[in-house]
């Protein structure tokens, strides 16, 4: 039997303070044997987060990382005729009317979709709370929430249909509200607005939920001092709610911005896509994304499209690091 | 200064009635403190004062107005939150000022900016915390909070105060600190405030007028000394005092010693003199009453138990025991240091007759009154009867 005589007197040769040689005073056996058990767990660990691992590697960062590797690359599908042509995708693109309209487009979607979405969210969320009953919201918030969760390649089917110049239910409304009428999706001026009308549609319902659970953390108490310091409606909301607010208004900025700046299933959908004329009538709804997918898979061009989205990602990053940067100065984290 | 008024306040939740039937008067300048354990109600009839929960029935009235339908505002009212409540994203000073700049009345009249910062300074200036201005709230010590907290409800000169739990969220050294505080800064201005707490210490310190509320309903109300020496039943009784009031059962057979225990002996002319007409009557007699028993009569109530636990709590023991014969029915003893006293021992405890409280034992009301008071708890007594008939 080992006696407390027999231990090492630092076991790892180290000259650490008491604790240390209090660790190092124990039982080599007890020692490895922590070790094993450590490892054991590293392994469980691992392996648990292994398949989600191999999805994110297979279908997102080898994706992601040979796609900046092919935009240096004149690529086709045979690897025979890649050539490597440096920074020639990059300087074609530049050079492209076409590509900058689609970033102008872009920019136009993202500018009109984060401001009606904050807005449009908030302003239902802050109904929610308000108006209705703990027993009924769940319902109001379910059925808020429900376009989020339909596919939207089926519901922009849909509002295609709502938006059809003769039959559809929008132009329906318009009369009934004696408006003129609209040509909609058939029109360079409203065909945009209308695919707004859609993605907002589809994804209210996530932001909304956002708000709802950022404004459940505003606590309820500081709404009551201010209504007992005789603060209105108007002014609990902007001196208190909205600042305490900020930081879901933020999340649901940068989230509304990534959402736009990518936007394409319903574009794609809703502008003739299936038929092959995806992005029109006369490019008015070519926004980057879909330019992407129609110099690959439209024209075959994958190296340019590669290039394509790579501007795409870093026009992304530096709006999120600009949010960023702005939300320092005005968000208040608690 | 402002008279308060509660007549007959309800209010519901659901199908949970938390505050039944509230009568109270609140006098001008005096400070009133609602107390009583957790969902008892007295949180509920503070926001109801405050304007925060509408009156479910019954009516509020300052001065003799009815305010049930004033929004809080307009109710002139200053409230300290047990969390305080201070908005965490202005400073010390913005969260002083926010309630002078949004005074409803402020408009064409308004006063000047610097009047303002006049006023949020004489205000720090009496809650020592001009040096802490600019900060946020989050930067501050608890008790600093507690003090802008106080700030931000005195800054509107408001003529009611309503605090609810103020100092629940601070260390015993610091709560007891802010306690005095509280007790100058009344002194100093005199608005008629209603404090809420589960703390009896508070409540004894503080209260003008002590209100003890129990299921949504006001067992007793009167002033501290009043409510301590003479609890109008048994509830107030085992609430108030740490810890609370002994109490067993008694069935005197017209006047013997205790059938029910054996343990608990009063004498005779005792239960004559307090007008029990032979019925069982519950007997409470508080810890710091009770002394080891002596030969003599200067001790007539007497209580036979065992000892279980002695706390050593340096100024006296805290000895508890049960009787002999029930050991359901708990006995409890401030004795002195020095008295001897084990575990396991069975001693006897002796108390002076005026410290010895009867209650009604279907009732649980106070017994040994006179006169009105005994009418009343005659009619609680055939009330309960009644009750009982028809269960």
């Amino acid at each position: 039997m080992r006696t407390l005589a027999d231990r090492p007197a630092v076991a790892d040769g180290s000259h650490g303070g008491t604790a240390r040689r209090g660790a190092a005073d124990r039982p080599a056996s007890a020692t490895v044997s922590r070790r094993m058990r450590s490892l054991k767990e590293h392994l469980v660990a691992y392996g648990l987060l292994a398949p989600a691992i191999a999805v994110f590697t297979v279908f997102f960062f080898v994706p992601a990382v040979y796609l900046v590797y092919i935009s240096f690359f004149h690529w086709g599908v045979l690897s025979s005729a890649t050539q490597f042509v440096g920074l020639q995708n990059f300087r074609r693109l530049v050079e492209q009317p076409l590509f900058w309209h689609s970033l102008v487009t872009s920019a136009y979607y993202t500018a009109v979709m984060i401001p009606a979405t904050v807005l449009l969210a908030l302003g239902i969320a802050l109904v929610l709370r308000e108006a209705v009953t703990a027993r009924r919201g769940g319902v109001w918030r379910a059925a808020v929430f429900l376009p989020h969760v339909t596919p939207v390649v089926a519901t922009s089917i849909i509002w295609i249909w709502i938006f059809n110049p003769q039959f559809g239910l929008a132009n329906f409304v318009l009369t009934s509200l004696h408006l003129p009428a609209l040509g909609w999706l058939d029109t360079t001026q409203w065909a945009l607005p209308a695919v707004m009308i859609d993605s907002l549609w589809h994804s209210l319902g996530l932001y909304v939920i956002v708000f709802l659970a950022g404004l459940a953390n505003v606590p309820r108490e500081l709404v009551e001092v201010a209504r007992l310091d005789g603060a209105r409606r108007r002014r609990i909301f902007w001196r208190i709610i909205w600042p305490l607010l900020s930081p879901t208004t933020f999340f649901v900025v940068v989230l509304a911005t990534v959402n736009s700046w990518q936007a394409f299933s319903q574009i794609y959908t809703m502008t003739g896509g299936p038929h092959g004329g995806a992005g029109g009538p006369a490019f008015s709804t070519t926004t980057d994304a879909v330019l992407v997918y129609q110099t690959a898979f439209g024209f075959d061009h994958f190296s340019l499209a590669a290039a394509m989205a790579l501007v795409l990602f870093v026009i992304i990053l530096v709006l999120t690091v600009v949010q960023k940067w702005i939300s320092n100065k005005v968000v208040f984290y608690r | 200064m402002t008279r308060i008024d509660l007549d007959g306040v309800e209010k519901t939740f659901g199908a949970d009635r938390v505050v039944d039937g509230v009568d109270l008067t609140m006098a001008a300048g005096e400070l009133t403190v609602l107390l009583g354990p957790s969902g008892c109600g007295k949180t509920t009839t503070l926001r109801m004062v405050a304007g925060l929960e509408q009156v479910g029935g019954g009516e509020i009235r300052f001065d003799g107005r009815r305010v049930n339908e004033v929004p809080p505002d307009r109710r002139r009212v200053g409230m300290v939150f047990q969390s305080y409540a201070l908005y965490p994203h202005m400073t010390v000073a913005a969260n002083l000022s926010f309630g002078l700049e949004s005074r409803p009345d402020r408009g064409p009249r308004r006063r000047a900016r610097s009047d303002e910062r006049a006023r949020v300074l004489e205000i720090a200036r009496l809650l020592e915390i001009e040096h802490v201005l600019e900060h946020r709230p989050r930067e501050l010590s608890g008790g600093q909070r507690q003090r802008v907290a106080l700030g931000r409800a005195l800054v509107r000169e408001p003529e009611v105060f309503l605090l609810d739990e103020p100092l629940s969220n601070l260390d015993a050294n610091l709560r007891e600190r802010m306690r005095m505080e509280l007790a100058r800064l009344h002194a100093e201005l005199p608005i008629t405030t209603v404090y809420v707490t589960h703390d009896q210490g508070e409540a004894l310190t503080l209260a003008d007028q002590l209100v003890v509320m129990h299921a949504g309903r006001i067992r007793q109300a009167d002033s501290p000394g009043t409510v301590y020496e003479r609890p109008a039943d048994t509830f107030v009784a085992g609430f108030l005092g740490s810890p609370g009031m002994n109490l067993w059962a008694l069935a005197p057979p017209g006047g013997g010693p205790s059938r029910e225990h054996g343990d608990v002996s009063l004498p005779a002319d005792l239960l004559l003199a307090h007008g029990v007409p032979g019925a069982t009557v519950t007997v409470g007699i508080r810890p710091e009453h009770l002394e080891i028993a002596r030969e003599d009569a200067s001790l007539p109530a007497r209580v036979r138990c065992d000892v279980r636990v002695v706390e050593n709590l340096g100024s006296h023991l805290l000895v508890h025991g049960a009787l002999c014969a029930d050991a359901a029915a708990r006995v409890v003893a401030k004795l002195e240091v020095g008295c001897g006293v084990r575990r396991g021992d069975r001693i006897t405890l002796g108390a002076r007759e005026e410290h010895v409280h009867l209650f009604d034992a279907e009732t649980s009301a106070r017994l040994g009154r006179t006169g009105r008071e005994r009418v009343a708890v005659g009619a609680a007594r055939a009330g309960a009867r009644e009750e009982a008939v028809a269960r």
